[in-house]
């Protein structure tokens, strides 16, 4: 039906909400048209029995209801926050606060107690070997100066072949002053400071006199060729180049 | 609007006018702002002054006396909770009502499992239908079955529909502030209107059909 259009104006219009081009436009066509009239008027009839409905009393029951529940709810919040307050008194009280204060005060002192002993350092391993750091630092081209004769243990015998390892650093380790050199005992084959020389010394024969420069201390050369250490101080004190010179034949 | 309340202090006649100087004097105003104030007493009274038309509007948002309670509980407790937060410059019922339509728009959610109501099953029974007892005179029977029709009206319509339309025909509300409290346009809240009054006369127009 073509007036199908005119239905929702006409509902907008039987309560005065259609704007007035419209509703002039909708009065004109309602003056022609029988269907159009019809279904306004059961409109009307449909909007006031649905008004009426909306004054339809309601329960003073179910009023009363809602009422004491909003005013019991409302009436439960002051109670809940009081009962936070009467949780937090105890809390902020000076003896509870001072108990509190003794705990962190003892927690932090045995902490930093037990921290002192197991972070307490070994003893000290006394002066960096410079031979050590010497020999880290040394460049590649020094060769044989990378590695040092292992001191002998006391009592072994003379022309026992000697091992050469990396120097490890230690307490034991010949401290800066002393002189790198190979003193020729009785024995021959162990040296004044207890270092045993790699190289046997033939029998019958006296040792060498020592170098005078103290700088550059004295090997104990083999009679076929000469052994020289030379140590250069850098500006760091941590480093000390070494370099070991051997000349042979005359 | 003319409210007639009973406050703890007696019977007050408040009139909820739009702002104007007289409506800022107005009793109504004076305990809302003792209310504001912190004053129970005056939040009880008005309480009491808009309880009826908030169970009222969730009853015809919800279709359920027993959802509409619980939704007009919740929302005369967040219009408790939140007005402090009110302007004593707006008026007070369009925000009441706003309050109120978001609450039933949340309980209609929580509900949508709930069959719908067909407009081909006018008779499905609504929670708010009262069967009328065999003692009830005839005029009353009749009215009764009348209101149970138009409660299935109601639930044919679309929640903003319903909402709408309520609002506008049922609490008197212009379309303006109808708009304003759903959130639409005032194009869309006239679309929604007409689209529902037209439902509810056709529900109406079967329903008498099927009773000849």
């Amino acid at each position: 039906m073509k007036c199908q259009r005119f239905e929702k104006l006409l509902a907008l219009y039987v309560e005065g909400d259609l704007d007035p081009r419209n509703a002039r436009r909708l009065e004109a066509h309602l003056g022609d048209c029988a269907v159009c009239r019809k279904f306004a008027e059961e409109l009307k009839q449909s909007q006031a029995e649905w008004k009426a409905f909306g004054h339809w009393p309601i329960d003073p029951c179910h009023r009363e209801a809602v009422r004491q529940a909003v005013i019991a709810e409302m009436g439960g919040r002051p109670e809940r926050i009081e009962k936070r307050r009467r949780w937090l008194v105890p809390a902020l009280s000076w003896q509870s606060m001072r108990t509190v204060l003794t705990i962190a005060v003892v927690a932090i002192s045995g902490a930093y107690l037990l921290r002192g002993i197991f972070h307490r350092k070994p003893p000290s391993a006394g002066p960096v070997p410079e031979l050590a750091i010497a020999l880290r630092e040394a460049p590649a081209e020094v060769g044989p100066s990378q590695t040092e004769r292992a001191p002998a243990e006391a009592g072994t015998s003379p022309g026992k072949t000697v091992k050469w390892r990396r120097r490890a650093a230690g307490p034991s380790h010949t401290p800066r002053s002393r002189p790198l050199a190979w003193a020729d005992s009785g024995k021959g084959a162990h040296g004044a400071n207890g270092v045993r020389s790699p190289f046997p010394m033939p029998a019958g024969e006296s040792p060498r006199p020592e170098p005078p420069e103290i700088r550059s201390p004295r090997l104990d050369p083999p009679p076929a060729f000469q052994q020289t250490l030379v140590q250069l101080m850098t500006d760091d004190p941590n480093v000390v180049i070494f370099w070991v010179l051997e000349t042979s034949g005359e | 609007m003319k409210i007639s309340i009973e406050a703890p202090t007696g019977a007050l006649a408040m009139s909820d006018a739009p702002t104007s100087p007289a409506a800022a004097t107005s009793p109504l105003r004076a305990l809302l702002r003792q209310a504001k104030a912190g004053d129970r007493k005056a939040l009880e009274a008005l309480i009491l002054a808009y309880q009826d038309q908030v169970l009222r509007l969730a009853v015809h948002l919800l279709g359920d006396i027993e959802d509409a309670k619980d939704a007009a509980q919740e929302a005369l407790l967040r219009f408790c909770r939140y007005l402090s937060r009110f302007d004593d410059e707006r008026r007070l019922t369009p925000w009441l009502y706003s309050v109120v339509v978001n609450v039933c728009r949340d309980a209609a959610r929580q509900k949508r499992k709930r069959a719908t109501v067909s407009l081909n099953d006018p008779r499905t029974g609504g929670a708010l239908a009262e069967s009328p007892s065999a003692f009830d005179l005839e005029a009353e029977s009749q009215r009764a079955e009348q209101r149970r029709i138009l409660e299935q009206a109601l639930k044919s319509l679309s929640e903003k529909e319903r909402a709408a339309v309520v609002l506008r025909d049922l609490e008197g509300l212009p379309t303006k502030e109808v708009a304003e409290i759903l959130g639409s346009s005032e194009t869309t809240v006239r679309s929604q209107i007409s689209t529902a009054r037209v439902k509810i006369k056709k529900f109406r127009d079967r329903w008498v059909r099927r009773e000849k």
